[in-house]
């Protein structure tokens, strides 16, 4: 049996997308249907309306959260840069994040949107009847006329916010509304969320070493059509380090990867329920790694379970 | 914001090196202030281990501007932009101040009753004076010597570690129930700091904990010299 999805299978994907959409509105998702069609980095469907994004994303916890350094900032932009000429897309933040939305403001290319940035933030106040002016401080600091999706930080004051983001949606405020949560807290109140809200996203996360998730949160994606974005997809680092210095097994070249880093971010996105990885990283050279991931043929189930065994045999 | 559920990690939402750039921003900007800073920091090893009562207050009044300083220029100010909790930081430092001021302002427990300063044995020096020592002149040595940049240094009267557990010693030196009352905040910040280190794996992410834990002996002693000498603390 192979040991990977066909770049074949990948296409037709791309197109079942395509005709599940009609068409494309936003220039988010023209751009990434061009990158499909030129073969670039990996694009998966929202479920929720079929437009496609880029499979490998970008976090903002800590990496960005770093003031007004000038240094550090002229750094962010250069790793925006490689982000977009990689054909990145989403980018994730929260105002949890200290200065982070502020340094995106600072630092995104002003040719963003048309770039393909997919923008996405939290509320995260316990306040409910704060939140919009929340969004609002959020919206001025990155910058931007709206955002592509609004989530509920870790599950605070979630029914409260959930309202204010349903109703923004349906003003047209923001395209797409979401919950998080993340370290693997907070599951069984999460899925009663996802049972029940009409939700577009949601955020928890799975990585190579925390896979509980694939128990019932991601099946549950699936079937009520809730696009999933993984955060924590390297554990804030501690998985790159634990494979430092190791080499890859050959699947490696099977499913593109040069690097353990790479594979697992591939790992990842091979997941059938999971959108979108977000990692993190305040190095250039390190988001160039990150978007050369799962630009080959992914891997299936059988592989999977090999490269989570041979990872834990590391 | 909820602080259930919560490991340390996820509540430092910067990086040591933000952290340190930040210190070493902060040093920069604020210059003459930190020169000030360790000028007071040799004052406050004076006063400390003089004979009056007098220097003593001073002691608690000059504490008690430094934390006011940390307050708002290092906290609120330069801390405010990396890390949301920073104002309730901010906030505590200001009702330490506060304390420290009160504290100096009215008379210590020896001098309302006539008796000599317990602590000022001829030819000795209370113990937790070497603490006090330690905050002003070794913290930033020993920073150095883990490889912390001379620029990122921090130092007593304007950062928050040295002044924090200079505090812990004066208080220690300070007769009297309103000592206990000075101990609380400063105690917490030597835990919140060594918890921030501890996730930045500093190599001296043990240090403000360990001054936090010797405070209770040097309490016991200074406490001690006080029943020793007949003075009433």
């Amino acid at each position: 049996m192979s040991h990977f999805d066909s770049n074949r299978r990948r296409l037709l994907q791309a197109a079942t997308g395509l005709m599940a959409t009609g068409a494309l509105s936003s220039p988010a998702a023209s751009a990434a249907s061009d990158r499909q069609a030129a073969a670039g980095p990996l694009v998966k469907p929202i479920p929720s309306s079929g437009e496609r994004v880029p499979a490998i994303g970008m976090g903002t916890w800590i990496t960005f959260n770093i003031g007004d350094d000038p240094d550090a900032l002229a750094v962010r932009r250069q790793i925006l840069g490689a982000f977009f000429d990689a054909g990145g897309g989403i980018i994730d933040s929260s105002p949890m994040y200290g200065s982070a939305e502020a340094v995106l403001g600072h630092t995104l290319p002003a040719d963003a949107r048309s770039r393909g940035l997919f923008a996405a933030t939290k509320v995260w106040t316990r306040d409910g009847a704060s939140g919009p002016a929340e969004i609002e401080t959020s919206r001025r600091l990155w910058d931007l006329p709206r955002f592509d999706l609004l989530q509920v930080h870790n599950l605070l004051a979630w029914e409260e916010h959930l309202e204010t983001l349903k109703d923004m949606r349906a003003d047209g405020q923001v395209r797409y509304i979401g919950i998080t949560t993340s370290h693997g807290r907070r599951h069984r109140e999460l899925e009663l969320v996802m049972a029940q809200e009409p939700i577009d996203f949601v955020q928890f996360t799975y990585n190579v070493a925390d896979r509980e998730a694939e128990r019932r949160l991601l099946p549950l994606a699936r079937e009520r059509g809730i696009a999933v974005i993984a955060n924590r997809p390297y554990r804030g680092g501690s998985l790159p380090d634990r494979a430092a210095g190791r080499p890859l097994p050959g699947w490696g070249r099977e499913i593109g990867c040069e690097t353990w880093p790479q594979a697992l971010l591939t790992f990842i996105v091979s997941h059938p329920a999971v959108t979108c990885a977000i990692p993190a990283t305040s190095r250039v050279d390190h988001m160039r790694e990150n978007m050369a991931a799962a630009s080959g043929p992914l891997p299936d189930a059988a592989l999977r379970r090999r490269i989570a065994a041979d990872f834990e045999a590391l | 914001m909820a602080l259930l559920g919560y490991s340390p990690a996820d509540l430092v939402p910067f990086s040591h090196q933000a952290w340190l750039v930040l210190i070493a921003r902060y040093n920069q900007d604020h210059g003459p202030a930190v020169i000030a800073g360790m000028a007071l920091g040799l004052l406050l090893l004076r006063l400390a281990a003089g004979r009056s009562p007098r220097r003593l207050r001073a002691a608690l009044a000059l504490l008690g501007l430094c934390w006011l300083w940390v307050a708002w220029t290092f906290l609120h100010q330069a801390l405010g932009t990396l890390l949301w909790a920073a104002d309730w930081l901010a906030w505590g430092f200001t009702a330490q101040a506060a304390l420290l001021l009160l504290s100096a302002a009215r008379p210590l427990a020896f001098e309302e009753t006539a008796r000599p300063r317990p602590t000022l044995v001829r030819g000795s020096l209370p113990m937790a004076w070497w603490l006090l020592t330690a905050a002003v002149l070794a913290w930033p040595v020993l920073e150095l010597v883990v490889g912390r940049a001379w620029a990122a240094l921090g130092w007593f009267g304007t950062a928050p570690d040295a002044t924090a557990v200079a505090t812990l010693a004066v208080a220690a030196m300070t007769p009297g129930r309103r000592a206990w009352l000075l101990l609380p905040l400063p105690l917490l910040w030597c835990l919140i700091a060594s918890a921030m280190l501890g996730v930045f794996d500093d190599a001296l992410w043990w240090l403000p904990a360990s001054a936090a834990l010797l405070t209770g002996p040097l309490f016991w002693l200074e406490r001690r010299r006080t029943t020793t000498t007949g003075a009433v603390g």
